[in-house]
């Protein structure tokens, strides 16, 4: 068609007016106009001509451009001046920018500006919070313009289960983040970035190892019985955090109750995290280079004592103390180093001449030919005080009407916190995704991607961990290596050598391919539209375990081994996960006019699993090749594995009358494998409305301030059916027996068939939900509230306790029940003021939220019993669970200070806890507070109706989380920090907890922290003879003994048990995130021939305040919850891989 | 792709598939009911009840530890009066359940009904092993000989059978197994199946048990009134001693086992029986039942090294009672305590010459070496009494804990079987010269001790059997048992069995020191190695036992010199002053808990 008949049909369809000189277009030019909206469609038409255009009320005006040859001229610096208002109010603050540039000024409180140095055509770009940015050509004379207000916030797109949504519309419990939060953090994965962003979303990151993924949950614990995590969706099709690509992500939305979660029925009981990935930007292909390098150190740095002087002497006390000088010292150091008096003695002196070897042959009683003098810091011979990892990515986008393409790729490499053994992780992540338009009714698009997860570890020469041996093995005393070069009893078996000779070590390779194929057709545009997708996903995993000897030397001449070579192994195990989804699914709009929006959806999903693994085991080398061939030992092959189906049916139904009430009905209707046949479908509906006050007319006098005011209501329930597959049926296993051999041979063998649950079927999770949402202020601040209650129901846990004689655990049913209430909180200020001529445009975004579970109904434990003391002491004073029980609760005894004298220990409450050899308690130990008043310290019969001198003495769940955003930008310069936190939680250091109990564990652990120090006056001290504890008052460690912690659980060892004393606030508040970022402007990138160029820094985890390094300055409020197997296996005990700060120098090319 | 995919939909829209889809089965485990096919599946269950009946080194050794051969670091919670109902928690019923379910459902197999009823005599050979062990722990206990379900509360809350009962049933099973198990040599590869001598075996020292249990002990102590024997409980003494004579007979007269003895190997081979790594090949004359740990295999006896436990201060606790030691004869057949009546004061050099040749296989003695060659005299820090085992020490020097061991391990050997017997015998005043020879005459010549038979009543025996034992045929049997079986798991069971309960809680002895503060040269090689001391400071190249004296408090522990300066050393007095024994003691408490959950489980006697 010709210019003018597009023009005048823009005028019919939209009610816009060109106003135009004659002459200065050309009309009778045939244009195609295909657009989705206005300014495209202006675009559109006055596309090749030599114009510009400014739509202004319901005119589109349209000027002639300056001619190209003026703008070479050099045209004259002018001054622009003008008003710029927004429905008859000046808008104050906002900033006016000559496109493409740097010049640029701010309206004052009337909404004028001036701004110099501008030439006539120039085109003036005004934005401002809360309105729609506009751009304007200055001809000359003063601006008048009139901004249009923006409801950015409320029409942003919100992704729900297999939709998207305005937010305006929402009236379930969902949250969403953009690729803002991810952006340039230089995180090995998502679930980093995503921590504390997202109200009622928990992540824990437990360590810092790059591997290691966080465990998430929404809305705290969910269930007691089958357990369950948030159901993770990237793109539609369950997945995991670690294996995306960060900088791949658009956005990220959290569903939280039942109402949004409710189209994934049985999967999504525990919230529903839906990751979307970056689209195609159709035009010209963009391409992006990001990449960034970052020195990682620890957030704590462990602090202990090396000098062997002060180390013996803490041994010496503290092993004296508890033996109360009945046993004479031993001759060695745990078989490590030797040790006498002539030893110590020697010591002092190579100290003062430093020229005198640390090491020297000399035969003694107790085994050694060498005599060792050092003072080594043998942390710093394991560990790096910092290590580097490094990314890129590249990315290209681009299309057209027809098709388009969006690929990606990365790679993220990281050395390790070791120093010895080049610990080391890779990871690639490629990403293809593609759309083609087969016919204007019919979409076929593609999304592929590969994840690649490398990783080498190095470990000890078997099985334990490596901090454990550590802690065990590596006295300051002893050096690396021995006068002849070989390894010294601490280097061979705390497992330095063997990582040092990378002979002992594990490697981790994942590979996650994945492939999702959709089509869409649209039946009747815009109203009737069916999707249907294909998705296969292979995760394969492949492990190898080496495990060799390590040669060692206690004697010149006399060497030994770590384990025999008969010992040294080769393991393998591949894990083959390949699963299958189909989705088809019909979305229904009808034009109702008006008054009346209805939406609705009816869908079908289908899954498959099948899981397997294999373990392939051989001992004995003949080469140093770590191959099967190659081995000459015992050998075994194990495997294991299941499949698992899924069935689901679903609907969802939108009403809005209005835009005012908003109504929503869903449901999915479920069926799974893992349950028998008559308990195997469940139906799961829920409802919710919404009410958009706002929108009343009787609230048209708050026009001017308030944009939105929701409130919402929605109840509904979901299914959990997280069991293991084949849980109902009796079975028997076959395996091959390691620690028995049956007429000359590792005989197999079998046992008694597994018992068969009561019954076995959904876990029902029913949440009731209220909310509130609201912008003021043109959308300045905005926020909502919700707060909530769950009840969970149903769930698997053991049945009610049977007599031992039934011979096996009591079979499982569904018969447990609890109840989560919580709230979530989310605030948010943005606006923009003048700053030097600039716009400082700013947000501060603060999410507070909080839960707590209590069980309502627990079958197996009748009688409320605690279960047993050494569980108790395991799990960090958790007792079993009972009806009335919050989740994470901790018990213990009460503290009342340490004991002064012996007349205070006779005038107390007895106790018979182990706290030296003979049970005997002396002053300067701890004083416990005789609750039940009975003149003895004790927990009775464990159970909550007798417990004795216990009570609640903590909690270790995490309460009120919280994260706050607070960014800035300027004149090109970007600001951001992100802190997050934890307000409540609670940790008690376990039995091992070296880093925090020294020598109060064990005799014989290396690390004593500084803390310690006696000269701080914080170690009880004793007088001569021991008889008075002479800072009772004052010191926070009592007295001065080993094995306190650690021992005999069953029997309750002193500190074993939690108490109030020692008990560790690890709430925190942590800076994650500080990014400071540069972007050159449009003009500058232009000359280098780039469509845009960043620079930034960034540092994560920079500092953190927590009450914890009061008395646990050595641990991470984050890291003291365990983590890494491979690391440390005991949750207890603190020695996680480390949390990392992280300084990261970065760049962002777009060409 | 969108070929395939239309028809895949169109499947999945197809509802009457759905439960066919949403049905999997294990790919890795067999559906119970399908599990008995042949033979072969036969021995994979009995496999797993073997394995269950674990036993390393460290079993054996603590077993003997907390009872009158030898004493131990740290406190023991039973021998205490704090010790209560709350603190036992070893009542497991699981391996039962695996029997029965195997006894119920064994005969599904397919096999000969031979093969089958070995196969059934194994298991119900393992209930009765599952029994003694409870009755001889808890006296009376429910008997169950078919699985317990879930729902069955007859079954679940059901009253405790009587011991009398429960023996019978013992008896029952082990009679079965005797007669059905097959004694074929198949059967009895390396001593790691079970057959028909490890049925006769274990039924012999069952009714041992049993049949002096009831002699000795006047009342039942599962009644809650500890109510006495009725006539017939108490006769049946005569009846298992009989049982356990039958038993013993037929093994001796199988011909199948024999003593281990090479009359030149006799100062060793005694010894070397629990420090091979191939007993399981190289004892099978001797060995009757014995589990098999492969170093070529990697299967370990102990995570942690038994030298470990033995040689390092760290760990070390295992130190023998010297008035135990007095009971191994000398050479000549003659008590070491006539030939020093003042035996209380003799060196360690004089207790270890001329001695029963297990004495110095059993413990360091002056002169002692190891593999290296090098002398190893005892050491006070790994022992308090100065008596250090070296039975289970392995030769290899490696004694880092981490280093592993692999030694077999018998559980019954034959040497057992004769002692038994003899026992058997002497209980019923028929312990004849010619049994005699037959059964404790080997046993000494193998250990280079004239045998004599005994006409004479031993002073010092009667008195450490608390005078009520007079007859010196039964006393020279209960020594012969004591030093032949030291260390091997039996020592408590048969204190407990003669009724001898206060021999657990008396105060160790260690050597004669005859003077503190000085230093000792228990090598004998010319240079000093220990020291008794009441003071703290370190002695250069001296092992170190310090001890409490004229109020120098040293010793928490409580260790002293019975003549305060010198004397024998007394160990861990503080401790043992605390130890108390009872009646009740003899059966352990019910768990509160089950008593509890199930009222008609009364509990035992004084508990």
């Amino acid at each position: 068609m010709t210019v003018k008949t597009a023009m005048d049909r823009l005028r019919s369809a939209s009610g816009y007016s060109f106003v135009y000189e004659v002459g200065d277009i050309q009309t009778d030019r045939t244009v195609t106009v295909d657009a989705k909206n206005l300014d495209e469609a202006v675009r559109q038409i006055l596309s090749g001509q030599n114009v510009t255009y400014q739509i202004k009320d319901n005119n589109i005006i349209i000027r002639k451009a300056s001619p190209r040859s003026s703008a070479q001229q050099a045209p004259a610096k002018e001054i622009a001046r003008g008003h710029i208002v927004s429905g008859g109010q000046p808008v104050p603050g906002a900033s006016v920018f000559v496109k493409g540039t740097m010049n640029g000024t701010v309206t004052d409180l009337e909404g004028k500006f001036s701004l110099s140095g501008i030439s006539r055509g120039d085109i003036l770009t005004v934005s401002c919070i809360g309105y729609e940015s506009t751009d304007i050509v200055w001809n000359g004379q003063d601006i008048a313009l009139n901004l249009r207000e923006d409801n950015e916030i409320l029409d942003e797109t919100v992704v729900v289960g297999y939709a998207t949504m305005k937010r305006r519309d929402l009236v379930g419990a969902v949250d969403q983040v953009g690729s803002e939060v991810i952006g340039n953090r230089s995180n090995s994965n998502l679930a980093r970035s995503l921590q504390g962003e997202v109200a009622g979303l928990n992540i824990t990151i437990k360590d810092g190892k790059p591997s290691h993924n966080g465990s998430f949950n929404v809305r705290g614990t969910g269930s007691i019985g089958a357990g369950g995590s948030s159901l993770v969706l990237i793109d539609g099709v369950e997945g995991d955090l670690s294996m995306i690509n960060p900088q791949d992500v658009e956005s990220v939305s959290v569903l939280k109750d039942a109402s949004s979660a409710a189209v994934y029925g049985a999967r999504g009981a525990f919230g529903v995290i839906l990751v979307t990935t970056k689209s195609a930007k159709k035009g010209t292909p963009v391409i992006n280079y990001s990449g960034s390098v970052s020195a990682n150190r620890r957030t704590v740095v462990p602090d202990a004592i090396t000098d062997s002087i002060e180390w013996l002497d803490w041994w010496k006390t503290a092993y004296n103390n508890y033996y109360n000088y009945s046993r004479a010292l031993l001759s060695h150091i745990d078989n490590k180093s030797p040790y006498s008096q002539a030893i110590y003695d020697e010591i002092i002196r190579r100290n003062e001449d430093p020229t005198l070897a640390k090491i020297e042959e000399s035969y003694d009683v107790s085994g050694f030919g060498y005599a060792y003098y050092d003072n080594h810091d043998w942390f710093k011979e394991f560990y790096r005080d910092y290590h580097w990892s490094n990314e890129h990515n590249l990315s290209v986008s681009g299309g057209n009407e027809n098709a388009d393409y969006y690929v990606s790729g990365r790679y993220y490499g990281s050395q390790g916190v070791f120093k010895v053994g080049d610990e080391d992780y890779k990871k690639y992540n490629l990403r293809a995704k593609g759309s083609l338009k087969v016919r204007p009714w019919l979409t076929l698009t593609n999304n592929m991607s590969i994840t690649i997860d490398n990783n080498y570890i190095p470990t000890a020469y078997n099985t334990n961990s490596v901090s454990r041996y550590m802690q065990h093995c590596l006295q300051p005393m002893a050096p690396l290596r021995n006068l002849d070069g070989s390894w010294t009893p601490a280097s061979g078996i705390s497992g330095y050598a063997s990582m040092y000779e990378k002979s002992s070590y594990i490697t981790d390779d994942y590979i996650y391919l994945r492939d999702k194929i959709e089509l869409s057709i649209d039946i009747i545009k815009d109203v009737l539209n069916f999707k249907a997708d294909y998705s296969y996903n292979y995760t394969g995993r492949n492990r190898r375990e080496i495990k060799t000897p390590v040669i060692y030397s206690k004697s010149p001449g006399i060497y030994l081994e770590t384990i025999t070579p008969a010992q040294a192994f080769l393991k393998e195990t591949d894990y083959d996960t390949r699963y299958q989804a189909v989705n088809a699914y019909a979305n229904f709009s009808p034009k109702l006019g008006p008054n009346h929006t209805l939406n609705m959806l009816l869908g079908y999903n289908v899954e498959w699993s099948k899981y397997k693994y294999s373990t392939m085991q051989r001992y004995s080398f003949t080469s140093d090749k770590p191959s099967f061939s190659l081995m000459d030992g015992e050998s075994s092959i194990t495997a294991g594995g299941n499949e698992w189906s899924y069935l689901g049916v679903f609907y969802r139904l939108n009403y809005a009358y209005k835009g005012k009430y908003l109504l929503e009905v869903s449901g999915r209707y479920d069926g799974s494998s893992k349950f028998p046949t008559n308990s195997r479908w469940g139906f799961f509906p829920s409802a919710s409305l919404g009410w958009r006050i706002s929108e009343e007319p009787w609230m048209d006098w708050s026009r001017s301030f308030l944009n939105n005011l929701k409130f919402r209501v929605s109840a509904g329930s979901m299914g959990n059916g997280n069991v293991s597959p084949y849980s109902y049926t009796s079975e028997m296993s076959v395996a091959k027996a390691t620690d028995i051999a049956i007429a000359g041979t590792l005989p197999s063998y079998t046992s008694v068939a597994s018992t068969v649950p009561y019954s076995l079927t959904w876990e029902t999770s029913t949440t009731y939900d209220a909310g509130l949402d609201f912008d003021f202020f043109n959308s300045r601040l905005s926020g909502s509230f919700d707060y909530y209650v769950r009840m969970t129901t149903d769930m698997y846990t053991t049945g009610a306790t049977l007599p031992a004689v039934f011979g096996a655990s009591a079979p499982k049913g569904n018969n447990a029940e609890l109840r989560t209430n919580g709230w979530e909180l989310s605030l948010q200020w943005r606006d923009q003021f003048d700053l030097g001529g600039k716009p400082f445009v700013y947000s501060v975004k603060g999410t507070l939220w909080d839960s707590q579970s209590v069980v309502t109904k627990f079958a197996g434990n009748d009688n409320n019993s605690f279960g047993t003391i050494s569980n108790l002491i395991l799990n960090m004073g958790q007792p079993d669970y009972y009806v009335g029980m919050k989740v994470g609760e901790m018990w213990g005894y009460t503290v009342l200070g340490l004991f002064k004298d012996q007349a205070d220990i006779d005038n107390s409450a007895s106790q018979s806890f182990k706290q030296a050899v003979d049970l005997v308690t002396r002053p300067g130990q701890v004083k416990f507070d005789d609750i039940d008043e009975n003149g003895e310290i004790d927990y009775k019969n464990l159970t909550l109706d007798d417990h004795g001198d216990l009570k609640i003495i903590g909690n270790s769940s995490p309460r009120y989380n919280f994260g706050i955003n607070l960014s800035g930008q300027w004149n090109g310069i970007g600001l951001s920090v992100f802190l997050q936190g934890v307000g409540k939680r609670d940790w008690y250091p376990g039995y091992d907890a070296g880093y925090f109990w020294g020598k109060y564990s064990r005799p014989f652990f290396y690390f004593i922290p500084t803390i310690h120090r006696q000269s701080l006056d914080t170690v009880a001290h004793m007088n001569e003879d021991n008889t008075e504890c002479l800072n009772y008052d004052t010191a926070y460690w009592p007295r001065l003994t080993t094995y306190v912690t650690n021992g005999d659980r069953n029997r309750n060892t002193v500190l074993n048990m939690p108490n109030t004393r020692y008990m560790q606030n690890a709430a925190y508040l942590r800076v994650k995130n500080i990014q400071l970022d540069y972007s050159f402007n449009q003009k500058v990138c232009s000359a280098m021939g780039l469509a845009g160029l960043k620079f930034f820094v960034n540092a994560e985890n920079l500092f953190t305040i927590t009450p914890m390094h009061k008395w646990a300055p050595n641990l991470d409020p984050e890291g003291c919850w365990g983590g890494d197997t491979d690391f440390e296996s005991d949750a207890i005990n603190g020695n996680s891989y480390p949390m990392f700060k992280t300084y990261t120098l970065g760049v962002n090319i777009t060409f | 792709m969108k070929k395939y995919l239309l028809p895949l939909l169109a499947v999945c829209f197809c509802l009457t598939a759905c439960d066919d889809f949403l049905s999997k089965e294990n790919p890795n485990k067999i559906e119970s009911e399908f599990f008995f096919k042949n033979e072969s599946s036969l021995e994979l269950y009995t496999n797993g009840l073997i394995r269950s009946y674990a036993t390393v080194i460290l079993t054996f050794i603590n077993g003997d530890r907390y009872s009158d051969s030898m004493s131990w670091d740290g406190e023991y919670l039973f021998y205490t009066d704090r010790y209560d109902v709350s603190d036992n928690t070893s009542w497991s019923w699981t391996n039962l359940r695996s029997i029965n379910y195997y006894l119920a459902n064994m005969r599904n197999a397919e096999a000969d009904e031979a093969t089958l009823d070995h196969y059934e005599g194994v298991g119900r050979f393992f209930r009765a092993l599952f029994y003694i062990d409870k009755v001889q722990t808890y006296g009376s206990v429910p008997w169950y000989d078919h699985v317990v379900e879930s729902t069955s509360e007859e079954d679940l809350y059901k009253a405790r059978d009587s011991r009398a009962f429960l023996c019978q049933k013992i008896l029952e099973d082990l009679n079965y197994a005797c007669e059905h198990c097959s004694g074929d040599s198949k059967y009895r590869t390396r001593s790691t199946l079970i057959n028909k001598y490890v049925a006769l075996a274990i039924k012999a020292r069952f009714c041992l048990y049993e049949g002096t249990y009831r002699k000795y002990h006047t009342s039942d102590l599962s009644d809650p009134q500890g109510r006495a024997w009725t006539s017939e409980e108490k006769a049946e003494s005569t009846t298992y001693l009989n049982e356990c004579i039958k038993a013993c007979e037929e093994i001796m007269n199988s011909g199948v086992y024999s003593l281990v003895d090479d009359p030149s190997k006799r100062a060793t081979q005694y010894r070397q029986m629990f420090i091979d790594g191939d007993g399981c090949a190289n004892f099978t004359n001797e060995w009757i039942w014995a589990r098999d740990y492969d170093e070529g295999l990697n299967v370990k006896n102990q995570s942690y090294s038994i030298n470990d436990y033995m040689t390092n201060a760290q760990h070390a606790q295992y130190q023998f009672n010297r008035d135990f030691l007095f009971t191994y004869l000398m050479q000549d057949g003659t008590p070491f305590t006539d030939k020093y009546p003042d035996y209380y004061k003799t060196t360690f050099a004089e207790e270890t010459t001329g001695r029963d040749l297990r004495l110095t296989q059993t413990i360091r003695y002056p002169g002692f070496k190891r593999a290296d060659g090098k002398n190893y005299p005892p050491s006070f820090v790994y022992t308090k009494t100065g008596y250090q085992p070296i039975k289970w020490l392995q030769d290899v020097i490696n004694d880092e804990i981490n280093a592993s061991t692999f030694t077999d391990v018998p559980l019954i050997r034959y040497a057992e079987i004769l002692l038994s017997y003899a026992e058997a015998k002497a209980e019923l005043n028929a312990c004849t010269p010619e049994i005699w020879d037959k059964t404790i005459k080997p046993l000494r010549e193998r250990s280079g001790v004239t045998s004599i038979y005994p006409t004479k009543a031993d002073d010092y025996l009667v008195k450490y059997f608390l005078n009520t034992v007079t007859d010196p045929v039964l006393l020279e049997v209960r020594r012969e048992r004591g030093v032949e079986l030291t260390m091997e798991n039996l020592r408590q069971h048969d204190i407990r069995r003669w009724h001898m309960g206060e021999l657990l809680v008396k105060v160790k002895t260690g050597m004669y020191i005859p003077s503190i503060e000085t230093d000792l040269d228990l090598d004998l090689d010319g240079t000093p190695d220990n020291i008794v001391s009441a003071d703290l400071t370190e002695k250069a190249g001296l092992s170190v036992l310090t001890i409490n004296y004229n109020g120098s408090n040293k010793s928490g522990t409580g260790h002293i010199l019975s003549e305060g300066d010198h004397g024998y050393i007394m160990v861990h007095t503080k401790l043992q002053s605390g130890y108390h024994w009872s009646e009740k003691k003899y059966l352990s408490p019910i768990p509160s808990a089950d008593v509890t959950l199930n009222p008609d489980l009364t509990q035992n006697y004084g508990w």
